[in-house]
C-alpha cells in the first residue's frame, strides 16, 4: 500500500470512527433526555438501611426559553427529588421547535411521564385527550391541597376538556392582572404634572397628561415630536384600543336589558361601551395624540417607541417598570417611569381579568407507571417547602444568609425554575429578589398589588365554544376585526358598529352566544 | 489597432445595476457588524445604521461566554466535518462506477437516485426511522440524512464521465486494480468538483437547523444555528406577546438586538472566512460537470 493509499484508508477510519462517535450518546439510545437534574433522589443517606426504595423516574417533555439547566436549578429539582424520592428528568427541547416535537413525540407512541402544553385548547392537547394520550387525574388530586388551594377554581373547570367530570392536566397558573400604563415621570416633572399619591386618576386627568404629553413639547426639546400615548396590533393584527376596562368593558357579565342573561359589550346593542370604547382610540388618533404607527407596530415596536422617547404612556405591566426604566436611562439619563391606574366610570380602578388563569397544562399521560408521583411532584412544588426553594431560592446556591439578610448571588437565574408553577396568589412571584433591590421592591409591589386585586373576572372563564370554530363564525370575525379597527382609524363612521353587529348575529353569533350563555348558566348553577 | 475602450450607456446602466446589487447584498450585513458593535442605546436611535457608534464589544464578550454557544460550535463543527467526509466518500464510490457506460444497471440505479430528488417519505416517516434506528437526540441524525444528495452525486459522476477512458486502460495494463485507479487517477483528476461539493455539503451542514429542531432533545447536541435561532426566535416571542402574556414570557428578558447581531457575526465567521478562498470552485467546478466531452 502506498503512502497516499495508506492516508486515505486513515481518512475513511477517521470518519467512520467520527460517524459513529456522533451517534453515540451513552446507553440511552437517544430517547430521553437532557437536562436532567444530577443524583437521583435520597438513596445515599439511606443506602446502609437497604430499604430505600429506587428512585421512580418522572419524564418531562417541557418547553422553557432556554434549555441548559444551571446549577441552582438543578439544585431545585435535586430537593424535589429528596423530597419524594423521584427521579425528575426535564426533556427541553428547543423552544423553536417545541410544537413539532410535541406532534411527533405523540404520535410515535413513545412518550414520556409528563407533556407540556401550552394552552388547555391547544388542539394538540383536545386531541391528545380524545386519542386517551392524557389521562384524568382526579383521583390523584384529592390528596393534593397545595395544588388545589393554589390554583384557580376556573382553571380546573377550564382543564375539563370532554366537559365531564374528569380532569385532564396540571395548571401552571398564569395570575391574572389588570395592568395600567407606564408613564414618563421626568416629563410630567418638565411638564409641572403631578399625580395623586395612590397612582390612580381620573380619565380626565389621564387626558390631561395625553394632551400635554402630545401638544406642550414635555421632552424640552424644543420641537414637537412627541405622542401621548402608544398602542398596538395584537396577534391578529388588530388594532388595541387604548382603554377598555377604563370604560366600563369587564367582559363577560350579567346582562341589563334581558335579551341574554349574559352579554359581552361588543355584542350588546343595548350598551354604549364597546361603542365609547371605539370613540375614545377614535379621537386619540384624529388627534394625533395616539402614535400614528400604532396601527402598524406590534408590542415590540410601541415598546420600542416608547424606549426612543416618542411615546410617553404605554400600556404594561407594573413589574416591568423597573427593567424598562434602566434601559429607558441607557438611552436618556434623565428618564424616569411612574405606574398609572385610570379610574373606571364608577370611580374606582378595575380590570378584566380574561382566561382560565392558566399559562399552559402538564398533562400525565398514559404511558406514565408512576402518575401518582407526577402530580405529587407538582403539588410538592406549591408546598411551603417546595415554594419557598421556587421563590427564595435555596440557601448556599441562591444566596447567603448575612445578618439574617438574604444576599443573593448576582450570577444565579431563576428562569426555569420559576417557569415551572406559580401560586395564583402570590403576585410577588413577578418581582424576582435576585433582580430587585428592597427600595426598588418597595416601589413596585403596590402596583403590582393593585393590578392583582383590581381585578374584575369575565364570567366566561376563557371558554370557546364550539361555534366559535363554524368556519362562517370565523370568517365573519375577520370582518368585524377590520370594521372595528377602521371605525377605531376614523375610516368608518360609529353607525357602522351596529350594521356590524347586526351581521355579526347573522354570521353564527346568534349560536355562539347562546352556547356561551348556556357554559356561564351551568358554571353558576 | 484601437484599443480605447467606449463608455457606453449600456456599461453605465450595467455598472448602476451591479453596484445596486452589491450594495443590496453588503448593506445586511454592514448593519449586523455596526449594530453588534455599538451599544443598544445608539440602536435604538438608529436601527438601520451601518456605522457602529459607541463603539463597544459588550454583545460579543457576552455572547462568547455563553455556556451553549461553545458545545453549538463543537457540535456544528462535528457535524459539517463528518457530513463533508463521509459525503465525499459516498460520491466518489457511487460516481465512479456510475460514471461507466458499461455498468449493468446502470440507468435503474440513476433513476432510483432521481426519485429521492424529488419524492421523499417525509418528516414522520423519517422521524420514525431515526427512532428505529435509534438515532433520536444524537448529531448522527443530523449527519446521515443530508450525507447523500442525487443532485451532487449527478454532478461529480457527469465529471468523472469526462475523465478520459485512455488514463484507466493504460493504468490497469501496468497491472493497477481498481481501487488504485479510483484514488490514484481519478480522484486527484477529480479534485475541483470534489472541492465545489465539499463546497456546497459544508455549507448546508452548517446553516441547517431544521434536522436538529426534529431529532435533537438536547441542548449538548444543538448545533450553530440552532442556537443562533433561539436567541432570535425569544424575540419574535415578544414581537407576538401582547397584554398579560408578555409578564410570563419574559419579554423584559428577551437578549437586545446588539447581542442578537453579535452572535449572527460569530455564527457566519468561520464560513466567511472560508468563502474567499473557495468560492471560485462554485462556478468552476459546476461549469466543468455541467458539459459532456
Amino acid at each position: 500500500m502506498t503512502k497516499k493509499t495508506k492516508s486515505l484508508v486513515v481518512v475513511m477510519a477517521v470518519t467512520a470512527m467520527m460517524l459513529a462517535a456522533c451517534s453515540g450518546n451513552g446507553n440511552n439510545n437517544g430517547e430521553q433526555a437532557t437536562a436532567k437534574p444530577e443524583a437521583t433522589g435520597n438513596t445515599n443517606g439511606n443506602a446502609g438501611e437497604g430499604k430505600q426504595e429506587e428512585p421512580v423516574s418522572v419524564k418531562v417533555l417541557a418547553n422553557f426559553g432556554r434549555a441548559d439547566l444551571t446549577e441552582n436549578e438543578k439544585a431545585f429539582f435535586q430537593k424535589v427529588n429528596d423530597a419524594l424520592n423521584i427521579d425528575f428528568q426535564l426533556i427541553i427541547p428547543p423552544s423553536s421547535g417545541y410544537a413539532e416535537q410535541l406532534q411527533l413525540t405523540l404520535i410515535s407512541g413513545d412518550v414520556p411521564d409528563v407533556v407540556f402544553f401550552p394552552s388547555e385548547q391547544d388542539e394538540m392537547f383536545i386531541n391528545a385527550v380524545r386519542d386517551g394520550a392524557v389521562i384524568p387525574i382526579n383521583s390523584y388530586l384529592e390528596n393534593s391541597e397545595n395544588l388545589k388551594n393554589y390554583s384557580y377554581e376556573h382553571s380546573w373547570e377550564a382543564l375539563k376538556t370532554m366537559r365531564d367530570d374528569n380532569i385532564y392536566g396540571v395548571p401552571r397558573t398564569s395570575i391574572t392582572r389588570n395592568d395600567g400604563f407606564m408613564v414618563r415621570k421626568d416629563w410630567l416633572n418638565n411638564l409641572g404634572m403631578e399625580i395623586p399619591a395612590d397612582n390612580e386618576v381620573t380619565l380626565e386627568q389621564f387626558n390631561e397628561i395625553l394632551r400635554a404629553f402630545t401638544f406642550d413639547d414635555p421632552d424640552r426639546d424644543g420641537k414637537q415630536d412627541t405622542y401621548g400615548v402608544g398602542s398596538y396590533v395584537d396577534a391578529n393584527k388588530v388594532l388595541l384600543p387604548v382603554l377598555v376596562s377604563e370604560l366600563g368593558h369587564y367582559g363577560w357579565q350579567k346582562s341589563t336589558d334581558g335579551s341574554y342573561p349574559f352579554m359581552l359589550p361588543e355584542y350588546d346593542a343595548q350598551s354604549d361601551v364597546y361603542k365609547n370604547i371605539l370613540l375614545y382610540t377614535q379621537k386619540l388618533y384624529a388627534e394625533g395624540i395616539l402614535d400614528p404607527d400604532s396601527p402598524l407596530n406590534d408590542s415590540a415596536a410601541a415598546s420600542e417607541r416608547f424606549k426612543q422617547g416618542v411615546t410617553g404612556v404605554i400600556r404594561g405591566f407594573a413589574g416591568h417598570v423597573n427593567a424598562q426604566e434602566k434601559v429607558l436611562k441607557d438611552i436618556d439619563p434623565q428618564a424616569e417611569l411612574t405606574y398609572l391606574f385610570v379610574k373606571g366610570p364608577e370611580g374606582k380602578v378595575q380590570g378584566t381579568g380574561y382566561g382560565t388563569g392558566i399559562w399552559g397544562v402538564w398533562a400525565v399521560t398514559a404511558e406514565s407507571e408512576h402518575p401518582e408521583k407526577v402530580v405529587q411532584a407538582f403539588d410538592y412544588m406549591l408546598s411551603e417547602e417546595g415554594w419557598d426553594y421556587l421563590y427564595n431560592g435555596i440557601e448556599g446556591v441562591d444566596y447567603k444568609l448575612v445578618n439574617n439578610e438574604k444576599v443573593y448571588n448576582p450570577d444565579i437565574s431563576r428562569g426555569i425554575a420559576t417557569s415551572i408553577m406559580r401560586r395564583h396568589n402570590a403576585p410577588e412571584f413577578f418581582l424576582d429578589p435576585t433582580k430587585f433591590t428592597k427600595a426598588e421592591l418597595d416601589r413596585v409591589s403596590p402596583w403590582v398589588d393593585k393590578a392583582v386585586a383590581t381585578v374584575v373576572t369575565s364570567m366566561d372563564k376563557g371558554y370557546v365554544p364550539p361555534a366559535a370554530r363554524e368556519p362562517q363564525y370565523m370568517d365573519y370575525k375577520l370582518t368585524w376585526d377590520e370594521l372595528t379597527t377602521k371605525i377605531m382609524l376614523g375610516d368608518l363612521p360609529i353607525d357602522q358598529l351596529d350594521k356590524a353587529r347586526a351581521d355579526w348575529y347573522k354570521n353564527g353569533g346568534e349560536q355562539y352566544l347562546k352556547e356561551m350563555n348556556e357554559y356561564i348558566q351551568s358554571l353558576e348553577n | 489597432m484601437n484599443t480605447k475602450t467606449r463608455f457606453s450607456w449600456f456599461d453605465g446602466i450595467n455598472y448602476l445595476l451591479v453596484i445596486i446589487v452589491c450594495a443590496a447584498t453588503l448593506y445586511p450585513f454592514l448593519n449586523v457588524l455596526a449594530v453588534s458593535l455599538s451599544s443598544y442605546s445608539a440602536y435604538v436611535e438608529n436601527p438601520l445604521r451601518i456605522w457602529p457608534k459607541d463603539m463597544n464589544l459588550a454583545a460579543y464578550k457576552e455572547i462568547m461566554i455563553h455556556p451553549v454557544l461553545w458545545s453549538s460550535y463543537r457540535n456544528s463543527i462535528i457535524v459539517t466535518a463528518c457530513g463533508v467526509a463521509g459525503g465525499m466518500l459516498l460520491y466518489i464510490l457511487s460516481a465512479y462506477p456510475l460514471s461507466k457506460r458499461h455498468l449493468k444497471g446502470r440507468k435503474i440505479i440513476m433513476v432510483f437516485i432521481v426519485f429521492t430528488m424529488l419524492f421523499n417519505g417525509g418528516i414522520i416517516p423519517n422521524f420514525y426511522l431515526m427512532r428505529s434506528l435509534g438515532l433520536i437526540d444524537t448529531l448522527a441524525a443530523i449527519v446521515l440524512p443530508m450525507m447523500f444528495s442525487g443532485f451532487n452525486l449527478i454532478l461529480m459522476k457527469t465529471f468523472m464521465e469526462n475523465i478520459p477512458e485512455e488514463l484507466e486502460e493504460a493504468a490497469k495494463m501496468d497491472g493497477a486494480s481498481e481501487p488504485y485507479i479510483l484514488f490514484r487517477i481519478i480522484v486527484p483528476l477529480s479534485k475541483p468538483i470534489i472541492a465545489t461539493l465539499c463546497l456546497f455539503t459544508a455549507v448546508t451542514y452548517w446553516n441547517n437547523f431544521f434536522q436538529a429542531i426534529i431529532y435533537i432533545r438536547s441542548v449538548d447536541n444543538w448545533p450553530l444555528m440552532l442556537f443562533l435561532k433561539e436567541i432570535i426566535s425569544s424575540a419574535s416571542l415578544a414581537a407576538m406577546s401582547s397584554g398579560g402574556n408578555s409578564a410570563e414570557q419574559g419579554i423584559m428578558d428577551v437578549r437586545p438586538e446588539t447581542l442578537q447581531y453579535a452572535t449572527l457575526m460569530v455564527v457566519m465567521l468561520p464560513i466567511l472566512c472560508i468563502y474567499p478562498f473557495v468560492q471560485k470552485y462554485f462556478v468552476k467546478g459546476i461549469m466543468l460537470g455541467s458539459v459532456k466531452g
